[in-house]
């Protein structure tokens, strides 16, 4: 068969929101990341410290994001739970 | 830049949250991968065992005030709708309103009709189906014992949900093939209207005790296709949610230690359909090992949730996984994000509990922060205080590069030469 199905009409909902969404949005506001690109730096500065700089950055941007994290995200999940 | 803060929430603070029945450990098809060893046994969960599972889990002062009930098989379609009708009925009976219970099932989706899909818009029960993708990809691996493809029969699964109206997800167990494929992946996805999705990976686990992704070289283009899923979803975020991307964006942004349910005694409890009580890794129930033979720590007619930690067996399953958990904090970089793995691919790909890193803590923590973490780096610019010492490095950068193009002599003459404004713009060329 084919990959592609008809698809009907219910499945043509509302845009997804979700954390990619709202960091993309987030950063595509933020003219500072469009006036320079990095390279990746992975070695060049331990997780943690490249994680705060994420994290910070968001805090700025989008601090709803991470005030409203809601707790049960926090835990790691089983593979076969949603 | 501040080091993270985060604290470890208390243990009493550890909630029962996820109850996992197996309904029947039957499957009505023989995927190449899968754990279980019992999945031709025809058994099923009889509704005074379930009774009493109620019983317990009732019975525990763990018990949160949201419980998820996932039926998970074997096949759980494959006990008939009616056993359900009656199933969630005495569930709803025995369970106080103070407890919100959410049903999930995952499904291969072959058994499923118009009729189970009004059941689960009438119990507003959660549907993940499990998809590997295109037919290339999914029938190389799920297939019914007659050896023929099922990818055809789990889309019509697709489409009567749709139809119906009822949101879905789909777990897709990626193996060798299908990192070759993430372009196609995310476009069947998209063209057949699924709209979340989950990746499994191919594990070493239970009966199936070789994975293709444990081979040489699977780790670099493991995340190359992370990388290059990462892009997609990032082009078109409002097309597909992914699971991995979202928990590991959770994770990142999260000032707490991330945990691992998994890890944490009786967060999950699952019981087998003949009353056997396990917890820690659901995957554990039904499987066998040769230092511990089974996982079932009790019965449901005879122990309590609470009495279930005086089983032997029980203390010392439990004891090492919490060594394994305290090697992983003390040795693993990644485990604030992480909470220590997952305990039946400890055991299963290294034969102990108190293990640390796994080919799946590799692939589905390590790679997935890392590339979550590069893509969002990639895409939001050196922050102000990096900015001066960048550009210092590219400057520095520009200069070696030229001074590796230009000879000795040559430098000499832009020495000479250097008040002259055509001269300053070499640098700037060769970069």
């Amino acid at each position: 068969m084919g990959n592609r199905l008809d698809l009907p009409v219910p499945l043509q909902g509302a845009a997804l929101v979700t954390l990619v969404s709202l960091i993309a949005c987030a950063l595509a506001r933020d003219a500072r990341s469009t006036q320079l690109a990095v390279e990746p730096r992975a070695g060049d500065q331990n997780l943690s410290a490249r994680v705060s700089a994420i994290v910070e950055r968001m805090r700025i941007l989008e601090p709803t994001l991470l005030r409203d994290l809601p707790p049960e995200w926090k835990i790691a999940q089983w593979r076969n739970h949603r | 830049m501040a080091a993270l803060s985060g604290s470890v929430a208390d243990p009493a603070e550890w909630r029962l949250r996820l109850l996992v029945l197996q309904p029947t450990p039957f499957c009505n098809i023989d995927c190449s991968y899968c754990y279980l060893p019992d999945r031709t046994v025809r058994a099923r969960m009889s509704l005074a065992t379930l009774d009493l599972v109620c019983q317990r889990v009732l019975g525990s002062a763990r018990l949160d005030r949201k419980l998820k009930v996932a039926w998970h098989g074997g096949e759980p379609l494959a006990v008939p709708l009616s056993w359900y009708e009656d199933a969630l009925a005495l569930m709803a009976q025995r369970f106080p309103a103070s407890v919100q219970i959410e049903h999930c099932f995952q499904t291969n989706g072959l058994l499923l009709n118009q009729d189970w899909a009004h059941f689960f818009a009438r119990t507003g029960a959660k549907v993940g189906l499990s998809i590997d993708g295109p037919a290339h990809i999914h029938d190389a691996h799920r297939r019914s014992r007659r050896g023929h493809g099922t990818l055809e029969r789990a889309m019509r699964a697709v489409r009567l949900l749709q139809e119906e109206g009822l949101p879905f997800h789909v777990i897709t167990v990626l193996t060798e093939v299908s990192l070759d494929h993430p372009d196609e992946l995310f476009d069947f996805y998209v063209a057949n209207g699924i709209r979340e999705v989950g990746f499994n990976i191919e594990e070493i686990e239970g009966v199936n005790t070789t994975s293709s992704l444990a081979a040489a070289g699977m780790e670099a283009k493991f995340r190359q296709f992370i990388r290059r899923f990462f892009a997609l979803i990032w082009a078109a975020p409002a097309q597909l949610k992914l699971r991995e991307l979202e928990s590991a964006i959770a994770s990142l942004l999260s000032d707490e230690c991330a945990r691992d349910e998994q890890n944490l005694p009786f967060a999950i409890v699952s019981v087998s359909h003949d009353g056997t009580v396990s917890t820690f890794s659901p995957e554990l129930l039904g499987t066998r090992h040769a230092r511990f033979n089974s996982f079932g720590f009790g019965h449901v007619a005879t122990h309590r949730l609470a009495d279930l930690v005086q089983d032997p067996r029980y203390r010392a399953v439990s004891s090492e996984i919490k060594r394994g958990v305290d090697a992983c904090r003390s040795e693993c970089a990644y485990f604030r994000w992480c909470g220590g793995g997952a305990p039946a691919n400890k055991l299963f790909e290294t034969g102990r509990f108190d293990a640390t890193e796994t080919m799946h803590c590799r692939l589905t923590r390590q790679a997935v922060l890392d590339e979550t973490i590069a893509g969002i780096e990639a895409r939001m610019g050196a922050p102000q205080s990096q900015r001066a010492s960048r550009a210092g490095r590219v400057q520095r950068a520009k200069q070696k590069c030229v001074n590796a193009l230009l000879s000795a002599r040559e430098r000499d003459t832009l020495t000479q030469r250097q008040t002259s404004p055509a001269m300053a713009v070499v640098p700037g060329r060769s970069s």
